[in-house]
């Protein structure tokens, strides 16, 4: 029974936090390596970490803002990098240290009249009656006064003034952990501002796993009601036998969640998931097994079904998308395996698995030949005019409360999506580069460039001071030599292997990131046309479903083509070979009908849909021929092969029940799911005990 | 307790009223411009050393603004009016301008800077409002914070010449650093 599989799956997020040993929950596996690195910086990279809370203005909302400022900075470095909310210099000391200290790489040493006028400065500023304890300490450990460069340097990371806005007060947040950390998001959320609208990569993150979780919930708890209607079905029609397959079906997802490990390492969260749908698929060969004992030719229908299935799953195996490939082993290795000790269990316990079948053979009528035409020419018309929709904005969950707010942000900022180039470590001159070139055609540029000079130009810097580092305090007067004692006295910084603290947002495992900040569609242009390479995240990202679709491009064509092979192989004639591909046509075809009906939407998501009705279609087409072959061409009844109607409609009210609960879901992803799986089984359903047997009739009457 | 360290008996002095500190200090409440040197002394106890520094201080009363210019040891202006301090350091090409929200000093250095103004304005009204004030001797007073936990100063003494004109001002701060500042002969307008 899929739906219990689904289950099962469905629950696999809870299982991988209990195990988070061998259950992997990365999504660098979503995407092939040349893409991964860019598709994942706003995990990698603090510099994405922003986000913002905002409120509209009303006196109420001023005390509550001015609590939140209060509240924010009482945070952990841990959880809260900054916020953009009565900022004061003190707030600059844990960059301060590093900055200040660095500054003998940026600058080379002044003539001795320039660093005396610049100590002098700062002591008269120290002298100043308004400069208290803390400044005076920060003025101690920075003696050319560095944190003035810092100061602005951090207030341009965020190009935008939020302070004067008329409608709404906003606050910008920068959190020090990636969006994937949602406990610790929805944490930040519900104790420090929870009436806030929260905007952002994080708030984004935490509101598409929510719902996910909602929405799971629901479907867990509709699902298992449905588990508990399918038993009492079962029972009720004196088939509780047909239970005895449930464990085997487990059995063979154990095993290839074993194998998976030992040859990936690990299972990702999404294999389980999705994965265990497919292995899922196992049943409906235990089901027409269990229904039709008596019939010799079953395993060989059940072999064919088992071949068709694996020549689609192999094709996808060949995908650049990891997630696919490690998903399409696990599908493989708990279908065979299944599949397998389906088969020992039952030719040699042949009677504890017996089942009888329940009266339900088609009836044969025209209008039931004509429906399934309209659905197969509807599915050629859909396959060739229908182009989905590949956007993976449309997955975006946002809730109602902040949809208005996120747009209203948008627009009144003038945000316009950053521009990016990840440089490998050693490729930093291109930075300065970069912040020459942005400063001449007034671009904001965030970069390593910004912070520091490269490496030769720090050495040169670093060896002027260098020389009588020592003994340069011998040139100080008391006064001068007792202030700055904290700084001078230290040893000079060495070529910083690591990063500093002040440029920790821009670096990531060895690379360097360069955020460009275009104000206008032009400039954007002029920044991809000089600098190849540049691009957005959401560019990056919408490759995703392009390079997905153009793989099933040739994969659905592919897989179509060697399921037809298979059957050419099987039946050694055309006809049945084409005949038996009918309940995927009508599947898709119900799908395109219902897409018009409902007004549905068609997206990458229901490509992959349709590669899970794809594999449970065949099987059915196969079972449905093979029943026809055996009983209309023979000159029997259809009644005859009762068995397999009773397996395919056993097979198809599990595939629906499992699937149905996902059709209610709020999140887009589960929803489309849930629809194309429904109406493609439903339409598969229909192609199997409609079309299947109206042809073969058709095609008896002509021979 | 500095130069001008009171002891124990000058400090029992008499408590000042509202009108009576507004009489010692009535010479700044009518004035439009005061100009006036100064020499400092900034005793950071915690480090051990003094900076010294002396300028020119510069009060217009109808904008309510203040200019605080030290000449040594390092030229620095420092323009103090409502809720900004500007800041302009070196000379020539090195000259750089620096303007400061109260926002920008946090929460103490902004109590510290409101304090200052307050001080160096003379507002007596003001004073009176923050302040307990003692008489501790001839011309002498001690003012000790109503609120010690939001005054950046833990005490001050001001000594005032025979004209009336403030001649000495010793502020301690709550860290223990303190500054003392004389006075020269004003100019007043």
């Amino acid at each position: 029974m899929k739906f219990l599989f689904l289950l099962f799956s469905l629950m696999m997020p809870e299982v991988s936090h209990a195990d988070a040993k061998f259950v992997n929950r990365s999504s660098t596996i979503f995407f092939p390596s040349s893409m991964n690195k860019l598709i994942t910086v706003n995990q990698a990279y603090p510099l994405f970490w922003w986000n913002f809370l905002v409120l509209e203005k009303t006196k109420e909302n001023k005390t509550k803002s001015d609590q939140l400022c209060v509240d924010l900075k009482a945070l952990p470095e841990s959880t809260l990098l900054r916020a953009e909310c009565n900022q004061n210099l003190a707030e600059l000391r844990p960059l301060l240290e590093e900055w200040s200290q660095d500054y003998v790489l940026r600058y080379p040493r002044p003539a001795q009249a320039s660093l005396q006028n610049a100590l002098n400065q700062v002591l008269a500023e120290a002298s100043l009656p308004a400069a208290n304890g803390e400044m005076i300490s920060l003025m101690r450990n920075d003696p050319f006064q560095a944190w003035k460069e810092l100061k602005t340097l951090v207030e341009n990371r965020i190009p935008l003034d939020f302070k004067n806005l008329k409608d709404y007060i906003v606050i910008p947040i920068q959190f020090n952990f990636p969006p994937t950390l949602t406990l610790k998001t929805a944490e930040f959320k519900s104790k420090i501002a929870p009436d806030w609208y929260f905007v952002g990569p994080h708030s984004s993150t935490l509101q598409n796993e929510s719902q996910i979780m909602k929405d799971v919930s629901i479907v867990s708890r509709v699902g298992f009601f449905i588990l508990f209607l399918f038993v009492l079905l079962l029972i009720v029609l004196k088939k509780s036998r047909l239970l005895l397959l449930f464990p085997v079906v487990f059995l063979g997802m154990l095993i290839s969640a074993v194998l998976t490990i030992l040859v990936f390492g690990s299972i990702h969260g999404l294999t389980l998931s999705f994965g265990t749908g497919i292995v899922g698929l196992a049943l409906d060969y235990g089901f027409q097994a269990s229904l039709n004992s008596k019939m010799p030719s079953v395993w060989k229908t059940n072999f064919c079904g088992l071949c068709t299935t694996l020549a689609g799953l192999f094709v996808i195996m060949a995908s650049e998308v990891p997630l696919l490939r490690q998903m399409m082993f696990f599908a493989v290795v708990g279908l065979c395996s299944s599949f397998v000790v389906f088969y020992l269990l039952m030719t040699k316990f042949k009677t504890y698995f017996e089942s009888s079948a329940l009266d339900c053979a088609p009836k044969l009528r025209n209008w039931k030949l004509w429906t399934s035409i309209s659905m197969i020419l509807l599915s050629f018309f859909g396959l060739l005019a229908l182009k989905p929709n590949l956007s993976l904005q449309q997955f975006d969950f946002q809730e109602q409360r902040n949809k208005p707010i996120q747009e209203w942000l948008f627009k009144t900022s003038g945000l316009k999506a950053p521009l990016f180039k990840v440089h490998d470590e050693k490729d930093l001159n291109v930075t300065e580069q970069e912040k020459s070139w942005a400063a001449t055609q007034g671009i904001s540029i965030e970069n390593y460039a910004n912070y520091l000079p490269n490496h030769e130009t720090q050495k040169a810097n670093l060896m002027t001071w260098s020389k009588d580092w020592a003994v340069i305090t011998h040139s100080f007067t008391t006064t001068q030599n007792k202030f700055f004692e904290p700084y001078f006295n230290r040893p000079l910084p060495v070529l910083p292997e690591l990063p500093r603290r002040y440029l920790n947002h821009l670096y990531s495992n060895h690379d360097w990131i360069t955020l460009w900040m275009p104000k206008t569609e032009e400039q954007e242009q002029r920044i991809k046309a000089t600098f190849p390479g540049v691009t957005s995240l959401k560019e990056v990202v919408s490759q995703f479903p392009v390079m997905l679709a153009a793989e099933l491009n040739w994969m659905v064509p592919l897989s179509v083509f060697l399921a037809l092979l298979i059957h050419l192989i099987y039946y050694r004639k055309a006809t049945l070979a084409v005949i038996a591909l009918i309940p995927f046509f009508t599947g898709v075809g119900t799908l395109v009908f219902a897409k018009y009906l409902f007004n549905l939407e068609i997206s990458f998501i229901t490509v992959v849909g349709l590669v899970m009705v794809f594999g449970f279609s065949l099987d059915y087409g196969i079972f449905a021929t093979d029943a026809c072959r055996d009983s209309l061409h023979a000159d029997r009844d259809l009644a005859t092969v009762n068995g397999v109607w009773t397996g395919i409609l056993f097979s198809t009210i599990a595939t629906l029940a499992g699937f149905l609960p996902l059709m209610f879901c709020v999140h887009p992803v589960l929803k489309q799911l849930g629809q194309v799986l429904f109406f493609g089984g439903v339409g598969t359903y229909l192609g199997s005990v409609w079309g299947i047997p109206s042809f073969m009739k058709q095609l008896k009457v002509r021979a | 307790m500095g130069q001008m360290g009171a002891s124990a008996k000058e400090l029992s002095g008499q408590p000042l009223t509202r009108e009576e500190i507004g009489k010692q200090l009535s010479i700044y409440q009518h004035l439009s411009t005061l100009k006036v040197n100064f020499k400092q002394i900034k005793d950071l106890s915690s480090i051990g050393t003094k900076l010294e520094s002396t300028g020119k201080f510069t009060l217009i009363q109808a904008q309510k603004k203040l200019i605080w210019e030290i000449e040594k040891p390092s030229p620095l202006l420092v323009t103090l009016s409502e809720g900004e301090m500007r800041i302009e350091s070196g000379q020539g090409k090195e000259k750089q301008i620096q303007i400061l929200k109260m926002s920008d000093a946090g929460e103490q250095g902004a109590q510290n800077l409101a304090a200052l103004i307050a001080w160096l304005r003379l507002d007596a009204n003001a004073l009176f409002g923050q302040y307990t004030i003692l008489k501790i001797g001839e011309q002498k007073f001690s003012f000790t914070p109503r609120e010690p936990a939001k005054s950046p100063f833990q005490k001050l003494e001001m000594q005032l010449d025979k004209s009336g004109h403030v001649q000495k001002l010793f502020l301690l701060e709550r860290s223990k650093d303190s500054i003392t500042i004389e006075f020269g002969k004003p100019l007043i307008r």
